[in-house]
């Protein structure tokens, strides 16, 4: 790279952005498969107009991808504010800026065209967005996109991000060689002259950087000979149902989770599956129920609303103790809330939702691996202690994507064909072991084992009844499957040391931000661990222990709590966090939280900042004295 | 014809044998998730099955010695007795021995022609049938194993002999059947015999009778009547020149007892056209009427017993037309009966039973009638038939007393057929008139009372016409009107 | 194949009995005297032994009501669910073993009420089932609460001064329904004409729709004309049909109806006053929705199933 400096950093994060229809998002799979091959680790997130139809060159309409890469194989979160972003329009530029996702001194690379458009408006907000931009510190290259395209196509929209790919390879130091082949791979449907149209795009754009940047950036990698796939949640939780060894998957549509439903519809039936779409959320769960029962244990995905809908059927699981598995992606509410975007504040409901005790065990994955593995899991509790299982996934798992290890098919477990064996003379459909409170689970066409479930309270002959000690008896029996698990739990891993002044606990996908403030604040001296956890009910043991080796302990979790400078909240009637509320709960310790609702997942820089103002905090108090030199400056 | 009916039965039984291995294979396979889903009741909590099972995630959470022996604690009611897993066990390979054999079995395992050496046929047949039968048996076994009900005491005598006696209608419906092929040119009789014999035993088999020639033995079974004497044979007689023909012979492979086709095949050399016109000829003639047999399609005979498949089933002959020239070089054209003599009189093994005419024709008659004549009627009489010589005249044959017997056979054969397919007899008539007289009578008696009912309004009307003409005259007359009254 | 002659063999040779009556009766049912629902469960009993099923090879599914207590007296797999929600749980049932016949068994509210949404789906998935609505045109267990079905006028603990809509057609609108296949009505007093139609639903290979008028002896004592006495009736015949045996003339007259023909049947669907009993319509013809996904899905052996799976991930493999 002749002329320009070359600049060596571990990690750097990059936005493509442009208006909706074109190309942005094809860009940067372009870009990211580069890095990939070239060994870099990864961890991209889709940016999405909130509409379906935004008026174009306007904030509503920026579409792209933002690109975490590092030298490390394992990207673990979406990163911090943006280093470089790459934007076709002011607008697409803007409102990244809106949205808080660059940093103050990010390198703008934008086409330049609305410089001297014919349409004044954009003229001068496209003078005006950049001046803001400068006043922030940032740095702006021009480059002639639309120029440059139309020397080498008639229709700029459809090559413009070729070139624009072109540039970021230019500008990241990645092999052109190896972007002509992704070209190749990823147009390989269209006709010849398109992609020879792309790859010619790409190399202008690439001979366009390596002329004009002053300085590259080289992001090293390290091939690796282990197959690595890219996936996002919802197709790790699809590949994972098959692995899992399910064969009916009933859902009814709706945003986050749908796209799930659509990845196993593609392939189930060849793998012996079907996808039942159902009339409405309470036929789904009811269909994945008389399938659980007659002996096909099934699965249902669904988000927060469809959630709602099927609490009384969670109920009657729960009840009958059948097998059964559903999927939560959690997503914004209450109500509609946010459709497309991350919350995790479905975690009491699926504790709690449904009427009466109804113990069941709740589980989340906190990466997109543990998405794939995680239904194994569900599906084999779910059956053998004829329970129902909740997994709690959220939108942010659902869309992002992530590189991990390929998974290694022979360990798929097998699927134990269906029972008919004959139930043995005299035995009882609730033959609730008296420690564990485990039975036998009975299967339709089993001799011997015919008698009604139902949905009434009922002895271990399975027969109605409504005495107050068999009503007790049905109660603790259900309940202590909950302890029987928990028995066989392990006390979950501190991140970090095991003792210091501040624990952070975690749930779900927020534990890479979380990992990764951690490992910034120790490296800075500070004692902070962290702690996350998987499953959710029952919880893993140790926690009290664990808690009582820091000086503070937060949760740090995506949902709201009240915030204590908020007027009128007073520590009698603050609403916590919802991991908060259960470890206060069950450990007796004066948990608080970092919860707040953004609809998008924590950069570490924030935990990182929430972490030290505590810190902070804790010092202050610890020592008067230094207060006192704080508050009146140094004498 | 021969050569692709052969063709067609090969390919049914070739689909069949397809079936059965692959009933085989569902079965062994059945058996294999038996001993697996055992394996998963005696061992399936144990740390490692578990840890696979649940998969890589597991070993981060859960501690799987401890999750073991907490599942384990509950006991392992299912495990499948000893002797059940052993029975399962030798059952595997003993199918598998059975696929194997099976796959490797061509059609000519399965058929044999019909000679003189009746006794080997039927061995073969027998050992051939109790082949399946063990197949069979040992699917049934696996069914029982399957749902958990097999049970030494009762089952175990049941198995030990069985035998193809033992097989139900669907097993047989759905074996690939043992095919015995039956020359019936030449000397008929004893091949009939051989095959009734054959019938007699019960087998399950599919015996095809091909012939040639309809030239018949003087007296005896005709095998058109075989269905009389054997209600549970099904029976078709037919060739390919009926329109279901294909249809016909399927079913009756596919029935589930034994069959017999009957066929009408080419000559040796003879081409493809030829005869199909020849075998149409027949069917037409009745020489060689299509008959099928169905029992299982009516539990009473006359409905299962089919001639809609000949040319006009309700008519005793069709008639023919000659288009030639007679004596005197004229065209003309004469009618006449097409039945069996007519047919004779084309083929060439019956050229010896027509003459030439005598001079004196007054002794000659119209074969049709001379078969109605009673034994003095036809007394000096000599039958004849027109039939068309090589230059195209009509010429007058004279019907030797053989083939006028054959004649006379077949046409009872013929209306036997009618009768007992319930065409055409004396009791469907005097139904038909019944009815018919019932219905006229019916009519009659409308009619009359219609009529009667006219009557009754034509004087009705003219009367009140009467009187209401007098009443006017009277009020004309006197001024007064009677109506007012 | 194999199940066919299994069938068959098992019949004919292998020791399994014809069974009697009680085997299907698992205990002593707590309906009320004169309920009608006794007269059903009898005659599901009686057309499981005709058929000489084995009890643990039938599943009975119903929702929340008395005639949903009728999984608890009939021995087979039962499931006594959620108020509406029998049919979903028995396209469950279905779809996860179709070789088990299902019995869904619903109350008035339960099926046209609550569960209204899942019953005009379950008529367009033609799912192989037996469906009976035990319609007693009340909300019986909870003491009397106005159903969809409740006639004119009638006072109820919710409509004390009288019901102010007319009652749901639950046959038309069945009948308005795509993929209908099998409706029929009978009613609980005329046990002949309810035994032959629940057989000829049972033989229907796809949703057979049988609604039974029952008068709940408690609190509807005077409905159908004091249970059937003075109930104009309407026999529906056809030598298909469901058999009108001439003594049941004595309470209604018989019409020809031809109930392969979609326009008549809904015609005679919309008859209350006489009530159309028998055969309304059947269409043997139309698929059921679980032989549609099962035809297919592939079963593919374990080494195939993992091949796929590397298939499936190749895609997603970077390289």
């Amino acid at each position: 790279m002749s002329g320009s400096r070359r600049v060596r950093l571990p990690e750097h994060t990059v936005e493509i952005v442009s208006d909706a229809g074109e190309g942005a998002q094809k860009a940067a799979i372009a870009f990211a498969q580069v890095c990939a091959k070239a060994g870099n680790g990864l961890w991209t997130v889709e940016i999405i107009p909130s509409e379906i139809r935004p008026p174009p060159h306007t904030t509503g309409s920026a579409s792209g991808n933002r690109i975490r890469l590092a030298e490390r194989d394992r990207v673990t979160n979406a990163g911090n504010e943006a280093n470089v972003v790459l934007a076709f329009n002011e607008m697409a530029l803007l409102s990244r800026l809106e949205a808080g996702s660059l940093a103050h001194d990010v390198l703008v690379l934008i086409d330049d065209q609305w410089a001297t458009h014919e349409v004044e408006k954009h003229r001068i907000s496209y003078r005006e967005v950049l001046d803001t931009f400068r006043a922030r510190g940032a740095t702006i290259i021009e480059v002639p996109m639309e120029r440059e395209t139309l020397r080498h196509a008639e229709d700029a929209q459809q090559g413009k991000n070729m070139f624009a790919v072109g540039l970021l390879c230019a500008l990241y130091s990645k092999d052109l060689d190896v972007l002509d082949d992704v070209i190749r791979v990823i147009f390989k449907t269209k006709a010849p002259e398109v992609i020879e149209l792309a790859v010619r795009l790409a190399a202008a754009g690439y001979q366009y950087g390596v002329a004009n940047f002053k300085e590259c950036f080289e992001i090293e990698a390290h091939p690796t000979d282990v197959p690595k796939v890219a996936m996002n949640g919802n197709t790790a939780l699809a590949l994972g149902a098959i692995s899992a060894g399910f064969e009916l998957c009933s859902m009814y549509p709706i945003t986050p989770a749908t796209s799930a439903s659509h990845a196993l519809s593609e392939i189930f039936e060849d793998f012996g599956g079907f996808v039942h779409q159902a009339e409405d959320e309470i036929a789904a769960i009811g269909v994945a129920l008389g399938a659980s029962y007659a002996g096909m244990t099934a699965l249902t995905i669904t988000s927060g609303p469809g959630m709602a809908l099927k609490t009384e059927f969670q109920g009657l699981a729960v009840m009958t103790e059948t097998p059964l598995v559903i999927v939560d992606v959690q997503r914004g509410g209450p109500s509609t809330g946010l459709p497309t975007k991350i919350e995790q504040s479905d975690l009491l409901h699926a504790l709690y939702g449904a009427p009466g005790d109804a113990p069941k065990v709740v589980i989340a994955p906190s990466t997109i691996e543990e998405c794939y593995y995680i239904l194994s899991v569900a599906r084999k509790i779910a059956e053998e202690f004829r329970m129902l299982v909740i997994v709690l996934s959220d939108a942010n798992l659902a869309t992002g994507q992530q590189l991990f290890d390929r998974p290694d098919v022979s360990e798929t477990p097998r699927r134990a064909p269906l029972d008919l064996t004959p139930v043995p003379p005299g035995a009882l459909p609730y033959d609730w072991d008296p420690t564990t409170g485990l039975s036998e689970r009975r299967i339709p066409g089993q001799p011997g084992g015919m008698g009604v479930t139902t949905s009434l309270n009922h002895d271990r002959n399975g027969k109605a009844c409504y005495d107050a000690e068999r009503n007790q008896r049905g109660h603790s029996m259900r309940s202590r499957k909950l302890a029987a698990l928990q028995q066989s739990l392990q006390p979950p891993r501190v991140h970090g040391a095991p003792e210091g002044d501040l624990l952070l606990v975690g749930w779900g996908s927020t534990r890479g931000s979380i990992e990764e403030a951690v490992d910034t604040a120790r490296s800075a001296g500070l004692e902070v661990s962290s702690v996350h956890i998987q499953f959710l009910s029952p919880l893993p043991p140790g926690l009290s222990d664990i808690f009582s080796n820091f000086r503070k302990v937060i949760t740090v979790e995506l949902n709201y709590s009240d915030d204590w400078n908020d007027p009128l909240i007073t520590k009698e009637n603050r609403r916590y966090g919802q991991l908060a509320w259960i470890l206060r709960a069950a450990t007796l310790h004066d948990i608080d939280c970092f919860a707040k609702v953004p609809g998008r997942p924590y950069m570490p820089v924030e935990i990182l900042g929430e972490a030290k103002r505590i810190l902070e905090e804790q010092s202050v108090v610890e020592n008067p004295r230094e207060r006192l030199i704080a508050s009146e400056g140094a004498t | 014809m021969k050569e692709q009916i052969l063709v067609t039965i090969e390919e049914v039984w070739r689909q069949h044998r397809t079936a059965l291995e692959d009933a085989i294979a569902e079965a062994i396979d059945a058996l294999e998730n038996l001993l697996r889903l055992d394996e998963y009741h005696r061992h399936g909590h144990d740390p490692k099955q578990l840890g696979r099972a649940l998969g890589p995630l597991a070993s981060t959470n859960l501690d799987l010695g401890s999750l073991s022996r907490m599942l384990g604690q509950g006991g392992r009611s299912r495990k499948m007795a000893p002797e059940r897993v052993e029975r399962i066990e030798q059952l595997i390979p003993a199918l598998g021995e059975m696929k194997e054999l099976w796959s490797n079995t061509a059609l000519d395992a399965a058929s044999i022609e019909l000679s003189e050496d009746e006794d080997e046929v039927r061995e073969r047949a027998e050992a051939y049938l109790n082949r399946l039968a063990s197949v069979f048996r040992a699917l049934r076994i696996t069914q029982l194993e399957v749902r958990s009900k097999y049970d030494s005491q009762a089952h175990d005598a049941v198995f030990a002999h069985f035998d193809w006696r033992e097989l139900g209608p669907g097993e047989i419906q759905s074996s690939p059947p043992f095919v015995v092929l039956v020359r019936m040119d030449g000397d008929a009789r004893p091949q009939l015999q051989r095959l009734v014999s054959l019938l007699d035993t019960g087998m399950p088999l599919k015996l095809v009778a091909l012939r040639s020639s309809v030239r018949d033995a003087p007296a005896g079974l005709k095998i058109e009547t075989l269905p009389l004497a054997m209600r549970d044979v099904h029976f078709v007689q037919s060739c390919s020149v009926a329109p279901e023909f294909e249809q016909q012979v399927l079913a009756c492979l596919a029935a589930p007892r034994p069959g017999v086709i009957s066929l009408l095949c080419p000559r040796g050399d003879e081409a493809q056209a030829t005869f199909e016109s020849r075998a149409e000829r027949a069917v037409r003639s009745r020489a060689f009427p299509i008959c099928i047999y169905d029992p299982d399609r009516d539990p009473s005979f006359v409905m299962g017993f089919d001639l809609s498949s000949n040319p006009s089933p309700e008519l005793p002959w069709t008639m023919e037309t000659l288009s030639g020239q007679d004596a005197n070089g004229q065209a003309i054209e004469l009618e006449q009966p097409f039945a069996f003599a007519q047919f004779a009189a084309s083929e060439p093994e019956f050229a010896c039973e027509l003459t030439n005419p005598p001079s004196d024709s007054d002794v000659l008659v119209p074969l049709s009638d001379y078969l109605g004549f009673s034994r003095r009627q036809r007394l000096g009489k000599l039958p004849f038939l027109s039939v068309l010589d090589e230059s195209g005249a009509i010429v007058r044959k004279v019907v030797s007393p053989t083939l006028v017997r054959q004649s006379s056979e077949r046409i009872r054969l013929w209306r036997m057929l009618q009768e007992i397919s319930g065409i055409d007899n004396p009791h469907v008539k005097r139904g038909q008139t019944t009815a018919q007289n019932e219905l006229r009578a019916q009519h009659e008696a409308e009619l009359q009372s219609l009529r009667r009912e006219l009557e009754n309004d034509v004087a009705r009307r003219e009367k009140a016409a009467v009187v209401s003409a007098v009443h006017k005259l009277v009020a004309r007359l006197t001024g007064i009107d009677p109506s007012s009254n | 194949m194999i199940s066919m002659l299994a069938e068959e063999s098992l019949l004919e040779i292998c020791a399994i009995e014809t069974h009697s009556l009680d085997e299907y009766e698992s205990e002593q049912p707590r309906w009320c005297k004169g309920c009608g629902d006794h007269g059903v469960l009898a005659s599901l009993q009686r057309v499981l032994r005709k058929n000489n099923l084995e009890p643990e090879n039938v599943v009975s599914v119903s929702g929340i009501g008395c005639s949903s207590r009728l999984p608890h007296y009939l021995k087979t797999y039962g499931f006594h669910g959620i108020h509406g929600r029998a049919l979903p749980i028995a396209t469950g049932v279905r779809l996860a073993r179709p070789e088990l016949p299902v019995i869904a068994i619903m109350g008035d509210g339960d099926c046209f009420s609550i569960g209204g949404n899942h019953w005009l789906h379950a008529i367009r998935y033609n799912v192989n089932a037996l469906v009976l609505v035990l319609d007693n045109e009340v909300y019986a267990l909870t003491k009397m609460q106005a159903s969809p079905t409740t006639p004119d006028g009638w006072k109820t603990n919710t409509t004390p001064r009288g019901t102010y809509l007319h009652p749901l057609n639950p046959l038309s609108a069945v009948m308005g329904m795509t993929n209908v296949s099998f409706v029929a009505q009978t009613a609980t007093w005329l046990p002949a004409h309810l035994d032959e139609t629940i057989e000829k639903a049972w033989d229907h290979h796809g949703l057979s729709f049988v609604r039974i008028l029952q008068r709940c002896p408690v609190f509807m004592p005077k409905a159908f004309g004091e249970g059937g006495l003075n109930f104009p009736v309407l026999f529906l015949e056809n030598d298909d049909g469901i058999p009108v045996h001439p003594l049941l003339l004595k309470r209604g007259r018989a019409q020809a109806h031809d109930h392969r023909d979609i326009n008549e049947a809904q015609r005679i669907a919309l008859a209350v006053d006489p009530a159309p009993m028998g055969l309304i319509y059947q269409n043997p013809e139309v698929p059921a929705y679980e032989e549609i996904r099962w035809q297919r899905k592939d079963r593919p052996d374990r080494a195939t199933f993992l091949q796929r799976l590397d298939s499936a991930l190749d895609r997603y493999t970077v390289s």
